[in-house]
């Protein structure tokens, strides 16, 4: 096998191994995973359409909309698998004794890296490019049909992921190396905002027919030579900082610095040490913030589409509808922040680790309270920014009433996502809603996009007089409190634990 | 004391351990050794409560950890063998996590990490993160660790690995003090002559099987052999060692 397949194939099962996905499974059975979870909302749309009956309605929005979610997709993805894309200290360590060329080590992970994404952006594309011919036949050959679309979400992805790559050039440009690592997860959610944020502006998800598909349909070319610039400067930029500021290593040695918020928890039983730890977890590990700051984003992109559907009414929007989706933006994020931090407590930091739980704290109570003190604070961080926007939106005392709402409302999400946690954050994968989740998760994504709606609506019309917010409310806490009451009954000290076995006994197993 | 009594370890059909029964008495260092994959780790697991032996009973006291496992725990000291730890803590916030699992409190716990820290030359790397820590430093938070709320018993699977010549003097004297004040103590390590230094008796176990348990001196004069390295070799059946090295330097050289 020539040197340059070894390097493909050895990137190639190292961004296979995605944790937060599947674990202790080979990188085949992860692909087809991966396949399954990204190819879903394909798959969906497509027999969604197939249901309307084919050419009773218009497709192209939701061929737009799945050229969207493949480019943010290629976008996560970008950023997931970043510090893979470049040869690590591990390559390093392994690969500079050996005769190996640095070009071609570069050039097999980049390799790499386009096949992975590739296969996402088909993963999500597949079903619909079948039904292409069907649905978006103009006139053409059918085979042109599909090539049309095909390129179009060769595009979005090439823009998602260039976006990343620019992004990051000028973070790295102007901060260097560890300056980017310091502000790496700002930086990167900031990205994948944008991202989204660009996507929309560009895909224009509200409309039947966006402007730029429109040209792209009836002249390719000089969409694709836009992208192509893009692309080109993208590249450039980079290559322009990292020749600036090559990272030597993947983790710069250095102390912990800055203000280290967990040292404010006192307490030294089992209890504030795993609330600790999980509070330092989440503010260093980079694959557990990325998780949450993806459903952050994904929450921001929904706010924003919502955003943008009303401002391309051609008809000034009723002043109620500005109310509720205005209402519905802090609903909408704390919904998401709330899961996606909950998602996160499921993707192990290093469970080679866990043993030091095993033998110091399975006696100690309710140790999964760390996970919900944790979500309480972050849902308070997101109160206090969201108290700045309703106060500026509404009177003082609309703003009290609503920032009352998202508290409990919060409080009770809380409450429902961690009712049967039964694990130490980041010390198993356990997730919640058990092992089907894999599968049915975009059904999760879509109800709590769905549900944060419905509850803007519903906080809509209880704002309209103060006796019903008030009834409400004291309900909703009545409601909390009996819960409560009942999940500590239900307290048990046998916490769920991953642990990996000794390499030896791995290959016995697996014999 | 603390006993095995005809523990086994199967995985599936495979018995990585067999019928194995010894015991560890208070005040005792007692080696534990083996060729690789001879299933000291897995004892040593067994031993800390983190693997549920396949039959047979652990025993402190006469009782089965079992039946209080918690208190047993809160008694024990344990190093694992490979140097795992939480990476992208520091050495202080590592050792404040386990102290704080432990319930030791604040008053006590700061001033005992310092001393060890200090002990293990680590005070100015406290702050450094795991990660960036070298696979000796990562061993000594392991002893630190192990050590901090001074256990009555300390299993240790190759407490030595990595550490530098000064650690380990300062790891050996400081195993015989405890075990003067009467702590138990069992460790593996493949460092045979260190082995021969600090403990009185060894086990040694082949194949999942005990096929030693004495002290040194009575096993030397048992078999008539010199050193600790001579009856290791003699039990475990590493012979024709200097023939085997031969016959592998004419392999490579007819590999250039």
């Amino acid at each position: 096998m020539s040197q340059f397949r070894l390097l493909f194939n050895n990137a190639w099962r190292r961004f296979a191994r995605l944790d937060g996905l599947a674990r202790d499974t080979d990188p085949r059975s992860v692909l087809i995973l991966a396949a399954i979870v990204f190819g879903t909302p394909g798959i969906v749309l497509a027999f969604f359409l197939a249901g309307f009956g084919f050419g009773m309605i218009d497709a192209r929005p939701i061929l737009n909309e799945l050229a969207y979610y493949s480019g943010l997709l290629v976008a996560l993805a970008a950023l997931l698998e970043w510090d893979v894309l470049l040869p690590d200290r591990a390559d390093g360590a392994v690969l500079a004794p050996l005769p190996v060329p640095p070009r071609r080590l570069v050039a097999a992970h980049g390799a790499a890296l386009a096949a992975l994404l590739g296969m996402l952006t088909l993963c999500v594309n597949i079903s619909s490019m079948v039904l292409i011919p069907l649905l978006d036949w103009t006139g053409g050959g059918i085979l042109l049909a599909v090539a049309r679309q095909a390129a179009a979400v060769i595009i979005t992805a090439s823009i998602a992921f260039c976006s990343v790559l620019g992004l990051r050039a000028l973070a790295l440009g102007c901060t260097g190396v560890r300056g980017l690592r310091r502000i790496g997860t700002v930086m990167q959610l900031a990205g994948l905002v944008a991202v989204i944020s660009a996507l929309l502006l560009l895909t224009g998800l509200s409309e039947p027919d966006p402007a730029w598909k429109s040209r792209f349909h009836s002249s390719p070319l000089p969409l694709a030579g836009w992208a192509g610039v893009v692309v080109l400067a993208a590249i450039c930029l980079y290559v322009l900082s990292a020749y600036r500021a090559f990272r030597p290593e993947t983790h710069p040695r250095g102390r912990h610095r800055g203000l280290r918020i967990w040292r404010l928890r006192v307490g030294s039983t089992p209890k504030a040490a795993v609330a600790r730890f999980a509070s330092i977890t989440l503010a260093r590990c980079r694959r557990q913030r990325m998780v949450v700051g993806a459903w952050f984003a994904l929450g921001a992109g929904v706010v924003l589409a919502s955003g943008l559907s009303l401002a391309s009414h051609r008809q000034a929007p009723a002043i109620a509808e500005i109310g509720r989706v205005a209402i519905s933006v802090p609903l909408v994020l704390a919904f998401f922040l709330l899961a996606g931090l909950r998602n996160s407590f499921a993707v192990p930091v290093e469970l080679r680790a866990n043993w030091v739980f095993r033998l110091g704290a399975s006696e100690s109570g309710d140790l999964a309270a760390s996970a919900r003190r944790l979500m309480g604070e972050y849902l308070a961080v997101l109160l206090l920014a969201a108290a700045g926007f309703t106060f500026w939106c509404w009177p003082a005392h609309v703003a009290l009433a609503q920032l009352a709402f998202l508290a409990v409302a919060g409080a009770a999400w809380i409450q429902c996502l961690t009712w049967n946690l039964h694990t130490i954050p980041f010390t198993c994968s356990y997730q919640p809603g058990g092992a089907n989740l894999t599968y049915v998760w975009p059904l999760y994504a879509l109800g709590f996009g769905v549900g944060a709606f419905a509850l803007a609506g519903w906080e809509q019309w209880l704002l309209e007089d103060g006796r019903r917010l008030v009834i409400a409310l004291a309900v909703m806490l009545a409601a909390l409190v009996w819960s409560e009451h009942h999940r500590r009954g239900a307290i048990r000290s046998d916490y769920v634990f991953e642990d990996d076995p000794e390499p030896a006994v791995q290959t016995l197993l697996r014999g | 004391m603390l006993e095995l009594r005809g523990v086994a370890k199967a995985y599936g059909r495979l018995e990585v351990l067999h019928e194995t029964s010894f015991a560890l008495h208070r005040g005792e260092i007692c080696g534990y050794l083996g060729p690789n994959g001879s299933g000291k780790s897995t004892t040593v697991q067994i031993l800390s409560g983190l693997l549920q032996p396949t039959r047979g009973t652990v025993l402190l006291d006469g009782r089965p950890i079992g039946d209080d496992i918690e208190s047993y725990k809160r008694r024990l000291g344990f190093v694992p063998e490979e140097a795992r730890v939480y990476r992208h803590l520091s050495g202080n916030e590592y050792l404040e996590l386990v102290g704080g699992l432990r319930g030791i409190g604040p008053l006590v716990l700061r001033p005992r990490i310092r001393g060890l820290l200090e002990a293990f030359g680590l005070e100015s790397d406290a702050d450094m993160s795991l990660d960036d820590y070298s696979k000796g430093m990562r061993q000594k938070i392991l002893l630190a660790a192990a050590l901090l709320h001074d256990p009555e018993i300390l299993i240790l699977d190759e407490p030595f690995s990595g550490l530098d010549v000064a650690t380990v003097l300062l790891v050996r004297q400081l195993f015989k003090a405890l075990a003067a004040r009467g702590r138990m103590i069992l460790l593996t390590a493949h460092e045979l002559e260190l082995m021969e230094k600090l403990c009185e008796r060894v086990i040694v176990v082949h194949r999942g099987r005990i096929v030693a348990d004495d002290l040194v001196t009575n096993l030397r004069s048992l078999l008539a052999l010199p050193t600790l390295e001579a009856i290791f070799t003699e039990l475990t059946e590493q012979r024709d060692v200097t023939r085997r090295a031969a016959e592998l330097a004419a392999l490579l050289a007819g590999a250039t």
